[in-house]
């Protein structure tokens, strides 16, 4: 018996009782995917209530600005893009199909999903928060507008939140992320590169 | 083949194959638990087109591999327990110490090496990670070298 074949009799000695029965993995399966779904349809239907219920706001109000319209306009597609980019994010999630996939293209998919939430936590979180900050900035004007000391007031309290945001919150929040998924990345590549 | 029989002729292989990958028996359960919930969801989605055995080690690997992102959470045993069922000191030591072995390989050759010793044929090895069939071929030539003299430092 040459080495080789020792080391596979060892390993065949090996190998512990599973410790669960296959109803028990069955039982958790459809927990997990009720989870997800229940997780993935409460995230996008807030955003798309608070979608309608924006819409339904520049319907029935009658602005006198163009800039209230535009405002709307661009929180909208702020919140569109989050939905967007939501959805995109969780059909990764709760998509097991890549799994079925041989080894170097689950690497190849995995390195696509981690850019791709990499840049939704950098770029995506500024482009939403600028779309947002002028969105607001745009519809407050109207409101602002009817008395110098209302605008003054207003647009120093929301300017100071906006500004402590931009450069207080996001920053540390995308290093946050980043940084943690930017090392993920780099592992990932890391085993890929031994397919060579 | 129904789920129950699946469980149970491939779960002792699986276990193996994620335990040598983690090195940690408990990780090495959960993935395996892990490997037979998707196992569970996509049954359907089976359709022949390779062999029971090498789609499941598929998803296994997968799994293993996925398994960088819990890495560091978890903190790498280097003496496992309960490995094996009946309690003879010598065995488990030998066993103990192939796990510990192949887990310090890089994380491909530990795949490719534990399907090896699963008795997977080298052409399903080959679909299982991508690769070539003659490239699996000369990797396994050389992580065999490696792990026997890895085997011989610890005797």
């Amino acid at each position: 018996m040459n080495e080789f074949e020792r080391l596979k009799n060892t390993w065949k000695e090996g190998g512990a009782k599973p410790s669960t029965t296959p109803i028990e993995v069955a039982v958790k399966a459809n927990g997990y995917r009720k989870k997800q779904i229940i997780s993935a349809v409460s995230l996008i239907s807030t955003l798309a209530v608070t979608f309608v219920i924006i819409v339904l706001v520049i319907v029935n109000y009658d602005a006198k600005y163009s800039s209230t319209y535009w405002g709307i306009g661009l929180t909208l597609l702020a919140i569109a893009l989050a939905i967007i980019s939501q959805s995109h994010a969780l059909t990764f999630l709760t998509k097991s199909v890549d799994l079925l996939s041989d080894n170097k293209t689950y690497l190849t998919l995995l390195q696509k999903q981690q850019r791709y939430q990499i840049f939704i936590h950098s770029k995506g979180i500024s482009i939403y928060f600028i779309l947002l900050s002028t969105g607001i900035g745009l519809y407050m004007a109207e409101f602002a507008m009817r008395s110098l000391i209302v605008g003054v007031v207003a647009y120093s309290v929301v300017g100071a939140w906006l500004g402590l945001n931009w450069f207080y919150f996001r920053p540390r929040i995308i290093k946050k992320q980043t940084d943690k998924l930017n090392a993920l990345l780099k592992e990932v590549e890391r085993v890929s590169s031994q397919m060579e | 083949m129904d789920f129950q029989e699946i469980h149970s002729r491939f779960s002792p292989g699986i276990f193996r194959l994620c335990m040598a990958y983690v090195n940690d028996a408990d990780i090495a359960k959960d993935l395996t638990q892990e490997t037979f919930i998707s196992v569970w969801q996509n049954l359907n989605s089976f359709r022949n087109e390779a062999a029971i055995g090498t789609w499941i080690f598929r998803i296994a690997s997968n799994k293993c591999l996925r398994s960088i992102e819990k890495e560091q959470r978890f903190t790498r045993s280097d003496f496992p327990t309960q490995i094996v069922d009946d309690h003879e000191p010598e065995k488990e030591e030998r066993i103990t110490a192939l796990y510990k072995n192949i887990s310090e390989l890089a994380e491909v050759e530990r795949i490719i090496i534990s399907l090896e010793l699963e008795d997977v044929p080298q052409s399903e090895i080959a679909t299982i990670v991508g690769i070539s069939e003659s490239n699996v071929r000369v990797k396994i030539h050389r992580i065999k070298e490696k792990l026997i003299l890895k085997m011989k430092h610890h005797e």
